[in-house]
This record gives structure tokens, sequence and C-alpha cells, in this order.
């Protein structure tokens, strides 16, 4: 009697063991499973806001790009006062000038910088336009300005 | 008998909750892979290719035509380069051998032409991109 019960306490001890470490073996596979969720999903999602943020900061600064173009034409060249009125700096990247007589176009590469307020006097874009064209000033932003030249004359 | 009974059950019920822990945690590893691996994944991939759709910009400046093409002077002011799958020019889709994809570099310009310019008018135009973007544009040639 007295060994068989020493038996059942040794059986029942051993049972409480196993127990706890697949208790704690669980535990810490839930605590792992939580944790690697949680970090996917936060990073993930933290790129997604970022990315957000940005092109919503891109869109308010690209609506608030404004410029303006006093275009003359001189010695078949465009010559302009631009000033920028908006309130974000503005870098003209490319001219396009589409011609009104071949509808055919030719882009120029530009990297003209304009910070809010800053005017330029006179500035020779050094595009020679056809005398019916639309010349057209990309900015970086993706906003185009519209300048008109209609038989020599030009509109803007 | 009996103790010997217990025993093997012992045994057997510890090797099949290690079975299923091992084969729960096989799973979970599973769907954490699928979940989470680059675009292909559910999650990440569903969040990834969102963040990519928010960087990408395509913007039509300005339209033109001659009498071979209509031409689209477009401009990517995303953040990440674009391609331009489909075209879709008053509500029809251009035939895919008029236009072919084209991939439109961040911060570059390109003139899109397509053939043949027998648009007149108002113009309504839409560049879908490969990421699902749509941007649309109306313009009077």
């Amino acid at each position: 009697m007295h060994s068989n019960g020493k038996g059942k306490g040794h059986r029942s001890r051993k049972k409480a063991g196993i127990s706890n470490v697949l208790g704690a073996l669980l535990f810490v596979l839930a605590i792992v499973v939580l944790t690697s969720l949680v970090a996917v999903v936060s990073s993930q999602l933290s790129n997604y806001v970022r990315s957000a943020d940005y092109m919503n900061t891109l869109e308010r600064d690209k609506s608030n790009e404004a410029l303006s173009l006093s275009p003359t034409i001189s010695n078949n060249y465009i010559i302009a006062n631009i000033t920028n009125t908006g309130s974000v700096p503005v870098n003209i990247t490319q001219i396009v000038v589409v011609n009104k007589a071949t509808n055919s176009s030719t882009t120029y590469a530009k990297n003209l910088f304009l910070n809010p307020g800053q005017i330029l006097f006179n500035y020779n874009l050094s595009v020679p336009p056809p005398s019916s064209s639309t010349v057209l000033l990309i900015t970086s932003r993706g906003n185009a300005f519209l300048i008109l030249i209609q038989g020599g004359v030009v509109w803007h | 008998m009996r103790n010997r009974r217990r025993g093997v059950s012992e045994l057997i019920a510890t090797v099949a909750l290690i079975a299923v822990t091992l084969a729960a945690m096989f799973i979970y590893m599973q769907g954490l892979t699928l979940y989470s691996s680059g675009e292909s994944g559910l999650l990440s991939g569903a969040l990834q290719s969102g963040s990519i759709q928010n960087y990408e910009r395509l913007s039509v400046l300005y339209m033109f035509k001659n009498s071979t093409a209509l031409y689209l002077v477009t401009y990517n002011y995303g953040a990440v380069n674009a391609t331009i799958s489909r075209l879709v020019v008053n509500s029809n889709p251009v035939a895919s051998g008029v236009f072919t994809p084209t991939n439109l570099p961040s911060g570059s310009l390109a003139i899109i032409a397509i053939t043949p310019g027998q648009y007149s008018g108002q113009v309504q135009v839409s560049l879908i991109t490969e990421n699902g973007n749509v941007f649309y544009y109306i313009g009077v040639i």
C-alpha cells in the first residue's frame, strides 16, 4: 500500500510537470503568434500611411504652384519675365513646344528653379518658337503653364 | 493492467498534443508567410500595392493631333515609375495593336501617340496603369 501510494504520487508529479511545460509552450506560441502578426501589420500599415501622407503633401504643393508670365519674342527666342506667385518653390523641368502648323512637338530639358516671390526679368528660355505654337512650361510637380504664339504674337 | 492502459493513454495524449501543436504551428507559419511575403502576400500585398498606387501619379498636360495621330503630353510626377497598360478614349478602349504599354519613369515626360487621330472636339482620355490606377483627362482639340 505504502509503495503504491508513493508510485501514484510520483506519477501525479510527473503529469503535472508535463502539463506545465506544455502550457508554457502553448503560451509562448500564442505570444509569438500575436507579436509577429502585430509587427507585420503595423510595419505595412505605417508604410501605407507614409505613402498617403507624402502624396497628400505633393498634391497640396502642386495646387499651390503659380507662375506669372510676361513673354515676348526677341531675336526669334522667347524672353519672359517669370514670377513665382505661389507659396511653394517651383522647378521648371521641361519645355514642350507644339508647332500648330505641323502639329509636331519638340521637348527641351530645363532646370529653372524659382523660390516663392522670386522674379526673373527678361529671362531667355532659349527656345525658338514657330510663329504659331503652344509652349508648355512643365514643372516637377506636373503642372503646365502655357504661352500661346499666334502669327508671331505672344498670348498668355 | 489498469495502470498500464492509463500509461499508454497518457503517452498517446502527449504525443497527440505535441503533434497537434506542431501541426498548428506549421499551418500558422504557412499562413503568416502567405500573409506577409512580398506583394503576393494577402495582407502585405494589399498594403504594399496600396502604397505603390498612392505613389503613382500621372497627368496629361496637353493634347494635340495631326493627320496621323492624337498626341498626349503626359508627365509622371509621382514617386514611382508607372506603366500605362491600357488607354480608353471617349469610352472606347484603344486596341492593343494600336497602343503598346508605355513605361514612364518618375519625373519624366512622354508624348503618347494614338493612331489614327480621328478624334475631334471634346476628347476624354483615361490612362490605366499596371498598378490599377486610372488617370482621367478631358481636352478639346
